[in-house]
């Protein structure tokens, strides 16, 4: 603990000496902050303000991402010379387990992208900063963007964190299968059992065509917090009690949820789950086109654009048999640590990338739709189709939001979050039923939440 | 032998041999040995990375047996897979070195073709490839298709998936091959005349001459392998993510989840050590089975 010690001390010395010097506006006292900012990776013009800032900004994301984001943060240090931005990218591969040593090391970066589920784990740590004081000043501007995205990010009453760009579901559909047994495509404002009855004519159009390797649709299995907690709005429950304390999914609702879910395996149109098991990592069985339907987010287009073999469709995601529950969500979303010497510059940099023209034109799609309306309506010119249609149906959910609001997550959320997907695995492999799951899920959740209370 | 001062000139060249070794051993206590003592220390405490450790005693240790979901399950299905994994990459291992031990052309090269799969090992371009193959439009089932079989799930199916791993390691045959081979070459010659002589089979030959002499080499592998199999990780973690429905949840996977997912330092320590005594403990019993089976010529 001494080093951790030592280098919160340091870091405090910095800190102080950072502030002394930008109210005694000597360029000799602020000494020490320029020598700190010497260690890191760019190499600096002298700043004519004597305000030198370096920040370190980390994402994860492929490779047009890396390219599109260094352009914008170049664009950004150019236009405010004297802040200096170190970028750290990567794979989704190991990214949160090197975030984890940053943190654990007193090295954080100071802006980080975090998956839209796990900003609470953090807080939960103290690792994050509130936003509210720069979003009131106006440091980060937020009157342009969702506000039931942001809410969801509300942590006991304070904002830790803002989405990078906005998701929705669709359904993605496969043309090219339609076609050939003559069914009609699906379409946007289908409620569940419309979409479970198009699935289950697809199915039997192909089994009477003496087709036995492919299905209806994909099982629409995981992700506790959209999948299942979509259908179990629309049947009238609720994941967690309002205060985030405890598990409520475990009730009559979310036992219908689960077998509802399941019916379409029960009833033999979507593959058995020994098969899709069997895909390569990361290849749907919609991808190797196998099921004729398919719900995923809208984030996903370009990719499956770019490698189906088979014409690719797509419409907005069925939205309930009872209430309209479709809701944006974020596809990431932006964090400033609080270990970050400078949270101002920051926040300024999180207003650039999510507020600027010039930086929403970098930015493009990389990180889904924008999150900003103004920007987001610019967007449209010079995308290709799959970009316009994708765009126009994420514009066009807004017709199906309302009923259904997705709850914040609580902390520990994560652990739940795979502990559900597990459970929900053996229920569609028959080796459990949904009740013993939601009995299971519930003491489990409990006992997580628990820890943090 | 009596323990003598040595001289001058021999603790000079003990200074001189310590000091060559001064690199590695460096690296080995600061990267070894002190990650060792620091896990045993965090094995009794509760510990998340960001705040201090706190002292806890037994707790992690009471919990694994009384409230942990995946622990009792972990453990068994890593010690079905060691059971499984074992025997076949050992029969394996043995099997190729008797045909590599014949004296034939070339054979340098078969050797090295033997050997080539160890090398590289269950990395995770391996996993990838293995997963593949095996998928059920993989390449295996469109072999099998051709004979009107299948397709089988291999990895998706939850009976078939832990044997499928343990056949999977069978193929890193390759280290236990090569001191199956040594082995071989160690054992007399005159042996195999004399049973010759006597009109022994091959099979006689091989159970009464082979397997006896060969039994240290036998134990060394087994004891090596064991202690490997308990560890699997790769293949678990990148093929079936411990599914499907657990059946190939390893303990080593359990430990991982624990500390980089769940952030639980101290209770993965203690998982950590847990299996090392566990180990330690089935090394000693097969150490001590060892003695009734186990022919040593001097």
């Amino acid at each position: 603990m001494n080093k951790k010690f030592l280098s919160t001390a340091l870091c405090g010395a910095l800190a102080l000496s950072a502030l002394a010097g930008c109210s005694s506006g000597q360029s000799a006292s602020s000494a020490p902050a320029s020598s700190a900012a010497a260690s890191s990776a760019v190499s600096s013009a002298p700043a004519e303000s004597g305000e030198n800032i370096s920040l370190r900004f980390m994402w994860w994301g492929g490779e047009t991402r890396h390219k599109a984001t260094v352009e914008a943060l170049d664009l950004y240090t150019e236009q405010n010379p004297g802040v200096r931005i170190e970028y750290e990218y990567g794979g989704w591969d190991g990214y949160f387990d090197k975030l984890l040593t940053q943190l654990a090391g007193n090295n954080a970066p100071d802006i980080v992208q975090l998956s839209y589920t796990n900003a609470s784990e953090y807080v939960v740590r103290d690792q994050l900063a509130p936003l509210d004081s720069y979003i009131e000043s106006g440091l980060l501007r937020t009157d342009k963007l969702n506000q039931t995205l942001l809410d969801t990010y509300k942590i006991d009453g304070s904002y830790y964190a803002v989405p990078s760009g906005v998701n929705v579901q669709l359904l993605y559909y496969n043309q090219t299968m339609f076609d050939e047994f003559g069914i009609s495509y699906p379409t946007s404002g289908m409620t569940f059992d419309e979409y479970y009855a198009k699935a289950k004519e697809l199915n039997d159009a192909a089994r009477a065509a003496g087709r036995e390797d492919i299905w209806g649709m994909s099982a629409y299995t995981n992700a506790l917090d959209v999948n299942f907690q979509r259908v179990l709005i629309d049947f009238g429950g609720q994941l967690w009690n309002d205060d985030l304390t405890a598990a409520a999914f475990n009730s009559p609702e979310g036992i219908q949820a689960i077998e509802y879910v399941k019916k379409p395996l029960d009833e033999g149109f979507c593959p058995p789950p020994e098969i899709s098991a069997s895909n390569p990592a990361g290849v749907t069985d919609f991808a190797l086109g196998r099921v004729g339907m398919f719900i995923d987010n809208a984030t996903s287009a370009a990719g499956l654009a770019e490698t189906a073999d088979f014409t690719l469709g797509m419409e907005l995601a069925p939205f309930g048999n009872n209430k309209k529950v479709t809701w944006y969500q974020a596809s990431q979303i932006f964090v400033i640590t609080k270990q970050s010497a400078n949270p101002e510059a920051a926040a300024k940099v999180i207003d650039y990338m999510l507020n600027d023209e010039a930086a929403g034109k970098i930015l493009a799609y990389e990180r889904g739709i924008p999150v900003n309306e103004d920007i987001r309506a610019a967007s449209v010119e010079g995308k290709s189709e799959i970009e316009k249609k994708e765009l126009e149906l994420v514009d066009g959910a807004a017709e199906f939001t309302g009923d259904g609001v997705p709850m914040p997550f609580p902390p520990g959320y994560l652990d739940v979050h795979s502990e559900f997907e597990r459970l929900q695995e053996a229920v569609m492999y028959g080796q459990s039923t949904p009740e013993e799951m939601m009995n299971s899920l519930e003491s489990f959740a409990n006992q997580t939440i628990g820890k943090f209370n | 032998m009596q323990a003598q001062k040595p001289s001058r000139g021999k603790m000079k060249s003990y200074i001189e041999g310590y000091l060559f070794l001064l690199p590695w051993l460096c690296g080995f206590l600061l990267f070894t040995i002190w990650p060792i003592i620091q896990s045993f220390l965090l094995s009794f405490t509760s510990y998340d990375i960001f705040t201090p450790p706190k002292f806890i005693g037994l707790q992690n240790f009471v919990e694994m047996f009384t409230s942990d979901r995946i622990f009792k399950k972990a453990l068994w299905v890593t010690l079905k897979y060691v059971l499984m994994s074992v025997p076949l990459k050992l029969c394996m291992a043995l099997f190729i070195a008797m045909i590599l031990s014949q004296k034939l052309r070339g054979i340098g090269i078969y050797r090295t073709i033997y050997y080539l799969p160890s090398i590289l090992g269950a990395s995770v371009a391996m996993s990838v490839t293995w997963k593949m193959v095996l998928g059920y439009d993989g390449f295996v089932n469109y072999f099998l298709g051709l004979f009107g079989l299948g397709p089988v799930n291999f990895l998706a199916n939850p009976s078939l998936s832990l044997p499928t791993l343990a056949m999977i390691s069978a193929w890193q045959f390759g280290s236990a091959m090569l001191i199956f081979l040594s082995g071989l070459k160690n054992v007399p010659q005159e042996l195999y005349e004399a049973a010759e002589v006597d009109g022994a089979r091959w099979w006689k030959r091989f159970i009464h001459i082979t397997l006896p002499m060969l039994s240290p080499t036998i134990l060394f592998n087994f004891i090596m392998n064991m202690i490997g199999s308990f560890q699997v990780f790769t293949e678990a973690f990148v093929m079936t993510r411990g599914g499907p429905v657990d059946s190939t949840y390893f303990y080593v996977l359990h430990l991982y989840r624990t500390a980089f997912e769940n952030f639980r330092m101290g209770y993965a320590s203690a998982l950590a050590w847990l299996l090392t005594i566990i180990i330690v403990i089935v090394t000693a019993i097969t150490f001590k089975i060892s003695d009734h089976y186990v022919y040593y010529e001097n």
